[in-house]
Formats: C-alpha cells, sequence, structure tokens
C-alpha cells in the first residue's frame, strides 16, 4: 500500500521536474535562436567638425574668427561619491571654469537631472583638473567646438556670431552659414561594458571635414581706424549711435563698414538686439544734403542745367505748395555753388525743373529704394515711395534728402558710382571661399549694376564735390592735407510720427578720395549727436580721419603739394 | 571482499556517476574560462580548486557510495545537530564578506545544512512505526523552519528558499498530511502572489509616493529583495542599476546563439558586462550559454535530465522509504538549485544568488553536492535489498 503511493508520487514529482525543464529548455531556446541584442553593444560616436575661419582681405595671418576643440563641462549631481567634499569640487570647478562657487554649489541639490551645463573651455589644464578622479566626480565634460573671434570686438557686425547651437545667427556667420559649416565624422564600432570603444571593431571612421573658409573684402587696419573714429564722435557728441562704411570706388569692395555701439561676437549675449543690428546696412534714414549730389548728376545728366546754370535762390526763404523752404544761402547762384554751399532751394528748383518721374527713375537708377544685395543678413530697402503716390511738394524735398529713406550702403554706394564715373557697381564684402581642401568654391568679381550718369557729368559732379571741401564749402572741416577731397555734407532731421524732431538730427558726411582720381569712398553718419548737429561739424572730421589713414594705408598717390602752412590762416 | 567489489560496481548507478563528472568538468572548463580575464593569478587558477575539490568530492562520494546509506542515515541526528551549531556559530565568529556573515573556518554552514534537513527527513519518514500525520508534518516545518531562519539571518534568502520546495517535495512523495500540505503550498502562492501585487500597484499605478513607500514597505522585504522583484517584473526598468546583471546575462546567452561564440571566446565577460565577481559562480551559465550557444545550453540541460532521472530511477527501485525519500529529496535539491539559477540567468525569475550545481565555483556546495550524490548512489547499490548487518 506504502509503497505504491509512495512509488506513483515518485513518478508525478518526475513528472513535474521533466515539464520545469522542458519550460527551461524551451525559454533558452528562445533566447538562443531569437538573436535580438546585438544592438545593445553599437558604439556610434559623432566627430564635432570645425566651423570655417574668417579672414579678411590679408588673408590667414590675421583670423577674424575661428573654431577651436573644447570641452564642455557639466555636472551629474547623482555621481557624487560620498567621500569627496561638494564645497571642494565646487570651489575648483569654479575657480577653472570662472564660475561662482556657491552657483556651482547649489547645482549639487538639483539632484532630479543628470547633466547641468556648467561652462566651456578649450584649456588642457582644466580638462586635465577637474577629470581627477581621486578628488572629483560626478563633474562630466564631452566634445564642444567654440567660436572664437581672435579681434575681439573688430568687424562684430559685418561677423555676426554663431549661437549655442552652432548656427550662425548675425552676420557673415548667418549668410555663409551653409558654407562654414562643416560635415561631422562619424565612427561606427561596438562598446565594452564602461562604454569605452572596442577599436579592434571599428566598422567605419568617416572623418569630420572643416567648413569652408570665408575671406572678406574688409581690412582691418582700415576697420580698427574706422571703428576708433565711430567710437571717439559717438561718445563726443553722446550721439545714439554712428556708422560708417569705406568702399573701394573701382569695385565695390568694401573695405570696412562698422556701427557703434558694438559688441563681442564671442560674448554676443552681453548686449541686446538692437546692438546686434549692423546699422550701416539696417538703418533707414533721411540722407539730407547728401542726397543733393545724386539731384544735381541727374539734372545734369538730363542737361536740364549745367555746372554754370543760375538759380535764383531770393531772400533764404521759397514757398511752393503752400510751404516755405527755407535757406541759409540768398541771391543768385549757380548750380556748382549750390552745391558747395549746400543751397536747400536751389537744389530743389533743380528738382522741379528735372521733374517728378525723371527725378524718381534717377534715384532708382542709383539703387536707391531696393537692396545692393550686399552678402549680409538684414540689409533694408530704403523708403522711395512710388511716383504716382508723389505729392506736389515731393519734387522739391526729394533732391534735398527728404520724404526720401536710405541705407548707409545705398549712398556710399551712389557716390561710389559717381567717383566711377557714373558705373553703379554692385558692393559687395566677400572676395572668396576656400573650402578646407583648399579648392576656391567661390571668388568674387566687379558687378555692374548700372550707369546711371554719363562719365563726363560724373566728372564735373567730382568736380563740384571738391568745392564743398575747399574755403567757403560745408565740408571744409572734411579736408585731409595732400589730397583733394571730394565730398558732401548732410543734417538731415530726424522724421518722428507728423513731422520732424527739432532736436534729433542724423549727421552725414560722403565722399571720395582723392577727387580727381577717386580711390576709396567714405560715408560717416551720426545719429543724434548733442550738442551740435551739423554734418560739416560732427561727421566731417570723422571722414578726415579715415580718408587721411586709408589714403595713406592704401598708398594714394597725394594730387595736391602738402601745404600745411597755407591751411593755416583758413582757421580763424 | 572482491566479489563484494564486483556486485558492487555492477549495481552501481553509471549515469550519475557520469553526468555529475560530465557536469564537472563542463564547471572546470567555464570556471577557467571565465577567470581567463581575472588579473589575480589566485583567481585565475581558480578552475584548479574547483578540480582539486571535484576529485576529492569524488573520492567522498565512491567512499560513501561503498557504505549502506541506512547507517550513515542513522547518523543523520548528529549530522543535523551539528550543522544547527555551526548554524549558530557562523553570526558570531563568522568571517563577513560583501554585507554577509556566512563563512565559518573556510566553509559555509548553509550548505550541508541542505544536506542535513534531507537526511533527518528521509530517515524520519521513512522509520516504519512513523504516523504521517498533522504531527509529523509540523515537525517537518520545524526541521526546516529553524536552519531556514538562522540562514535567512545571515543573510543568505537563495540558499533558505531552496530548502522550502525541498521539503515539500519530500512531503508530497511520503504523502505526510496531504490537506496541511496543499494548504501550506497554497498559502505560499498567496503570500508570493500578494508580494508581487502589492509591488506591481506601487510600481503601475498613479499613486503618491508616500502612499507607494507605505506599500512597498507592507511586503516586509528588504531594499534590495524588493529592487530584484521590481526588475523581474519590469525588466526595463533600471538597466543601468539593479536590472543590469539580469540584462547583461540575457544579452550573453542571446548572443550565443545555437553555435556559441566558441571557448575562450565570450564577449560579456570578456569586456566586463557581466561583472567578473559572479561570472564564475552564480552567473556562469550565462558564460557557458555564450560560448558553446544553443547546443551547450542544451548539453548541460540534458546533463541534468541525465542525473536526475536516473536518481528518481533509484527511488523507484529502492525498497525502503528512506532510500526512496532521501534520492527525491536529493534530486529536488539539484534541480531547485539548477533550475532557479539558470531560470535567473535567462530572465524567468527574480536574481537569487543561487550556484549551478557542479559547474559554479563553490567548494563547500560543491563538497556537498558529490556526498549527496554518494549517498544516491548508495542506495542504488545496497537499497534493492533489506539492511545487511555486519
Amino acid at each position: 500500500m506504502h509503497e505504491r503511493g509512495v512509488q506513483i508520487r515518485i513518478w508525478i514529482v518526475a513528472a513535474g521536474l521533466f515539464l520545469a525543464l522542458c519550460g527551461l529548455g524551451v525559454k533558452l531556446a528562445y533566447l538562443h535562436l531569437a538573436n535580438h541584442s546585438k544592438l545593445t553593444r553599437a558604439y556610434k560616436r559623432t566627430l564635432l567638425e570645425l566651423r570655417g575661419r574668417i579672414f579678411d582681405c590679408n588673408g590667414t595671418q590675421f583670423p577674424m574668427a575661428v573654431s577651436l576643440p573644447a570641452r564642455q563641462f557639466y555636472m551629474d549631481p547623482q555621481a557624487v561619491k560620498k567621500e569627496h567634499n561638494k564645497r571642494q569640487i565646487a570651489k575648483t570647478v569654479a575657480d577653472s571654469l570662472g564660475l561662482k562657487e556657491s552657483d556651482v554649489f547649489d547645482k549639487f541639490s538639483q539632484t532630479d537631472s543628470r547633466y547641468i551645463k556648467l561652462g566651456i573651455s578649450d584649456n588642457d589644464r582644466i580638462f586635465d583638473l577637474l577629470g581627477d578622479v581621486k578628488h572629483i566626480s560626478g563633474i562630466g565634460s564631452e566634445e564642444h567646438v567654440i567660436r572664437s573671434y581672435p579681434q575681439g570686438r573688430r568687424m562684430a557686425h559685418v561677423l555676426g556670431f554663431v549661437n549655442d547651437m552652432g548656427v550662425g545667427g548675425a552676420g557673415i556667420e548667418q549668410q555663409f552659414n551653409r558654407y562654414l559649416t562643416g560635415t561631422p565624422g562619424l565612427i561606427e564600432s561596438e562598446k565594452d561594458a564602461g562604454s569605452r570603444e572596442i577599436w579592434s571593431r571599428r566598422k567605419s571612421f568617416v572623418s569630420p571635414i572643416a567648413g569652408s573658409d570665408v575671406y572678406l573684402t574688409l581690412d582691418h587696419n582700415i576697420q580698427y581706424e574706422v571703428e576708433t573714429a565711430i567710437k571717439e564722435v559717438v561718445e563726443k557728441f553722446q550721439a545714439t549711435s554712428g556708422w560708417a562704411i569705406v568702399e573701394r570706388v573701382k569695385t565695390g569692395e568694401i573695405l570696412a563698414m562698422a556701427s557703434y555701439p558694438d559688441f563681442e561676437p564671442g560674448n554676443y549675449n552681453d548686449e541686446t538686439l538692437d546692438v546686434w543690428r549692423n546699422n550701416a546696412i539696417a538703418v533707414t534714414y533721411e540722407p539730407g544734403s547728401i542726397m543733393k549730389a545724386c539731384a544735381v548728376a541727374a539734372a545734369l545728366n538730363e542737361k536740364v542745367v549745367t555746372p554754370d546754370t543760375v538759380i535764383d535762390v531770393g531772400e533764404g526763404v521759397w514757398f511752393y505748395a503752400g510751404k516755405p523752404l527755407h535757406d541759409h544761402v540768398t541771391g543768385r547762384i549757380t548750380v556748382s555753388t549750390a552745391l558747395k554751399k549746400s543751397s536747400n532751394i536751389a537744389c530743389a528748383k533743380i528738382g522741379l525743373m528735372l521733374g517728378e518721374k525723371r527725378l524718381d527713375a534717377y534715384l532708382r537708377a542709383f539703387n536707391f529704394g531696393g537692396k545692393l544685395g550686399i552678402e549680409l543678413p538684414g540689409e533694408e530697402r530704403g523708403i522711395l515711395a512710388h511716383v504716382k503716390d508723389w505729392d506736389k511738394l515731393k519734387a522739391t524735398r526729394v533732391p534735398i534728402g527728404q520724404g526720401v529713406a536710405v541705407t548707409g550702403l545705398q549712398m556710399v554706394n551712389a557716390y561710389s558710382a559717381i567717383a566711377n564715373d557714373g558705373v553703379l557697381l554692385r558692393p559687395y564684402l566677400v572676395d572668396k571661399i576656400v573650402s578646407s581642401s583648399g579648392e576656391t568654391i567661390f571668388k568674387a568679381k566687379p558687378d555692374v549694376l548700372g550707369r546711371p550718369v554719363r562719365p563726363e557729368v560724373a566728372r564735373q559732379v567730382r568736380e563740384m564735390l571738391v568745392g564743398v571741401t575747399e574755403e567757403g564749402g560745408t565740408g571744409k572741416r572734411a579736408a585731409v592735407p595732400g589730397y583733394s577731397i571730394a565730398g558732401k555734407t548732410g543734417t538731415a532731421q530726424k522724421a518722428v510720427p507728423g513731422g520732424y524732431s527739432s532736436t534729433d538730427y542724423y549727421a552725414s558726411f560722403v565722399g571720395f578720395v582723392p577727387g580727381t582720381a577717386p580711390v576709396f569712398c567714405v560715408l560717416v553718419s551720426v545719429e543724434r549727436p548733442r550738442p551740435q548737429h551739423m554734418g560739416g561739424f560732427v561727421a566731417a572730421p570723422v571722414f578726415a580721419k579715415i580718408a587721411a589713414t586709408a589714403a595713406r594705408y592704401l598708398e594714394v598717390p597725394p594730387d595736391l603739394p602738402f601745404a600745411e602752412d597755407e591751411a593755416e590762416p583758413a582757421q580763424p | 571482499m572482491l566479489k563484494q567489489v564486483i556486485s558492487h560496481l555492477r549495481r552501481l548507478n553509471p549515469f550519475l556517476l557520469a553526468c555529475m563528472t560530465g557536469l564537472t568538468l563542463i564547471g572546470v572548463a567555464f570556471i577557467y574560462s571565465s577567470c581567463s580575464v581575472r588579473e589575480d593569478p589566485e583567481l585565475q587558477k581558480l578552475y584548479m580548486r574547483h578540480a582539486e575539490i571535484g576529485v576529492l568530492g569524488l573520492a567522498v562520494y565512491l567512499a560513501v557510495a561503498w557504505f549502506d546509506y541506512r547507517q550513515v542515515l542513522r547518523w543523520s541526528w548528529f549530522f543535523y545537530g551539528a550543522c544547527l551549531v555551526l548554524l549558530v556559530l557562523v553570526p558570531f565568529i563568522g568571517e563577513e564578506t560583501m554585507g554577509a556573515r556566512r563563512w565559518l573556518f573556510g566553509i559555509q554552514p548553509s550548505e550541508p545544512a541542505k544536506l542535513a534537513l534531507i537526511m533527518i527527513l528521509a530517515w524520519l519518514f521513512g522509520r516504519r512505526e512513523a504516523v504521517r500525520g498533522p504531527w509529523l508534518f509540523l515537525l517537518a516545518l520545524v526541521l526546516a523552519g529553524v536552519p531556514a531562519a538562522l540562514i535567512l539571518m545571515q543573510p543568505d534568502l537563495g540558499t533558505a528558499m531552496v530548502m522550502v520546495p525541498t521539503a515539500l517535495a519530500m512531503l508530497f512523495a511520503a504523502n505526510v498530511a496531504p490537506r496541511l500540505l496543499w494548504g501550506f503550498v497554497l498559502m505560499g502562492v498567496v503570500a508570493a502572489g500578494l508580494v508581487m501585487g502589492l509591488i506591481y500597484t506601487a510600481e503601475r499605478t498613479d499613486l503618491p509616493p508616500e502612499r507607494r513607500a507605505a506599500l512597498i514597505h507592507a511586503t516586509h522585504l528588504k531594499d534590495h529583495q524588493i529592487k530584484r522583484l521590481q526588475v523581474f517584473m519590469f525588466p526595463d526598468k533600471d538597466l543601468h542599476g539593479s536590472g543590469y546583471n539580469r540584462r547583461q546575462s540575457q544579452i550573453a546567452v542571446g548572443s550565443g546563439g545555437f553555435m556559441g561564440k566558441g571557448y575562450l571566446k565570450g564577449e560579456q565577460y570578456m569586456l566586463g558586462y557581466l561583472p567578473p565577481s559572479i561570472s564564475s559562480n552564480d552567473f556562469i551559465f550565462a558564460v557557458l550559454a555564450e560560448e558553446a550557444g544553443f547546443r551547450g545550453s542544451l548539453i548541460v540541460l540534458l546533463l541534468y535530465l541525465g542525473l536526475l532521472w536516473p536518481g528518481l530511477w533509484v527511488a523507484f527501485r529502492c525498497q525502503d522509504d528512506t532510500g526512496r525519500l532521501f534520492c527525491v529529496g536529493v534530486v529536488s535539491l539539484i534541480f531547485c538549485h539548477m533550475f532557479i539559477n539558470i531560470a535567473m540567468t535567462i530572465g524567468m525569475m527574480p536574481i537569487t544568488g543561487l550556484p549551478l550545481p557542479f559547474i559554479s565555483y563553490g567548494r563547500t556546495f560543491m563538497l556537498t553536492m558529490m556526498l549527496a550524490l554518494g549517498l544516491v548512489q548508495s542506495v542504488s547499490i545496497h537499497g534493492r535489498e533489506p539492511e545487511t548487518r555486519f
């Protein structure tokens, strides 16, 4: 009885064991034969590429923007070892990354995050210091590329900046982001338990390709002079801002472009959006008297007047369409004198003689009211209303630079056309783009936009403009010893809603050197200078300073004898 | 004398011996493999320690097989008592390693305690005068409970737990108080279900943290045990923390494929995915499965089958209940170890530190298992006839 029962139970136990064993076998077969765990060991690493560099026209000697490999340091509060002193770690980190010790220490309490960015450094010694596992834990680092601007604030508005994601956010960095951005590399391999790559298992290695280098037409030496001068004048006259452009008249190359207040591209976040704006191309303003040369050139080209045509200015007030136009010049004057003395009434009358349609056509031929297509983001087109919408007054106001708004670039380019025998060129500031393999992908060539005036007209206007900086002209402060200077002053009331401000002005001077055989053209505009606001007083000296330095730097042969004692009596 | 030797040898169960030797050799081979990446030269030679204890165990095995198991089992009380004394001593003078106090003079008393339990239960149930009623059941529970509790205090949950199914299998085979037995099993299942349910609820439902903590606390388990259960129920929960070993051992098994990667070519332990401290003992099956593939795993399973099946066959052929029940107990014990170990390696059970018999490195365990199988062999040799007295 007993025996039999025990034996049966043994069989039952045996059957149970066998079934369980079969279950084990099935699961084993499933795991073994359905191979689904290869992927967990895959190792993929992106190799960061370097962004292309930016150089000025002098080539690789003085890079304006370079990318450097660096490390991004971060904190993982959960990985801090008990035996390590958090205070000590915070102090080391803060000291090496330039942070505040208490800020770093506070981050240790954010235990819900395992990745808190601390800072970036390209210093190997800091990497070694923070990687010291004996004393420091919870601090990690990863590859990073930083954008560095070795010349500090130089060319800030032209260069722009690169945002945290490595994408250009302004200027050349934005416009040529596609070229400057390289191609990341990739390692495909397998990793061991410590997430380290197993070299012998490497499947593929694609090395990163650095971005292309952009060579600007700007010259950092001229740029330095221009930036210094602009900064000086803005500070001296407590102005809101100021900008200046230097353009080579024969080619349209921009040699310098500066705006103040400026910013540091490496720390662009220290400043606000309006400081990032490149005023030279993005501020639309009524130019004032500097527009007169364009109107006179148009009238000469249409043979409406000659330089010697006499215009009656009257007693300094002229009523037209029920509105008075004031002038500081009186009597009967020639067109040459009108430009030299900057007569409002004379130029308004020339405008009337030319007629609305022709005036509009010439301004558009000088590319006012349209973009010039400079290789920078944010270029404005200015405001030049369609001729159909002009009121009666407009033809008398546009020639003196009212009721029309321009950008500094348009203005300097129009004067360059006059300097360049009437050939309007497209201004450009990228000379060439060279790929990381040394291949030139792009090379700029002068690009003719049009011929608004005939060469002899351009010459006549140049001669008149030389008069401006001579004795009796409005711009004699723009004179540069040894060079004849052709230029025009401009003082424009700032347009405000409902009319013109009586306190805020744009003081400008635009001209070219030398006046007889121009090499480069310079525009200086200062917004809201105080207490003086006249273009001849505020902007002309800046022009002189820039022109003198640039002419010497560019080795422009002087066309006048250096007669400094002659200039002396002109002072009182 | 020679005649006696020959008659003994004829009754010796060859499968038991062959499979045990085979498994031991496999153990030596894969301990060598898993320790080949260790830096410590002592640890590199761990396979030699395993082989030495295997040879010693074989000698013990043959010696024990020679004697009539009934004479040995008569000393069960003494053996059991000695084990209890050692277990009691462990907390006071034992050596502590990795947060647990399990060692005494270089041996783990918990291992022979398992055998002692089987011996005393077999001896107890096998006596003719025994009434297999509730009192015996309770006595059995106490006999199993006392060492289990002592082992649990070390703490060594796996070893303590493995005693329960072993004792239950013996109680079942002996048909001791069947209603109480099933009631007990039912209670166990309900308790396990309750614990799992609590953990599941705490994990899955959207509870405020303090309620969740209360639920977890209600299981009365230790933190690491709760973690293991959580990992078992939610395999993807903490792949870099407590779920790591399980995940990596699964990868090891899975990456072996059918043919395996080849001997000494396992990557999981070589590259450090499987921590070296566990690859030679609790997780040795992962090393084996990766290097030998499904082929190797199947061979190992068949070897265990070749060990367990003849074990039960011996029990079946035995003439008295003591021998039968002893065999059932030993077979259950080996089976539990094997099953729990492999099941945890491949993710079918929560992780519990139990060695794989004859393959894992563990000398006390190895010697105990060989001693137990020697006694089974003795049952094979002597069990078919009534006890002879010299």
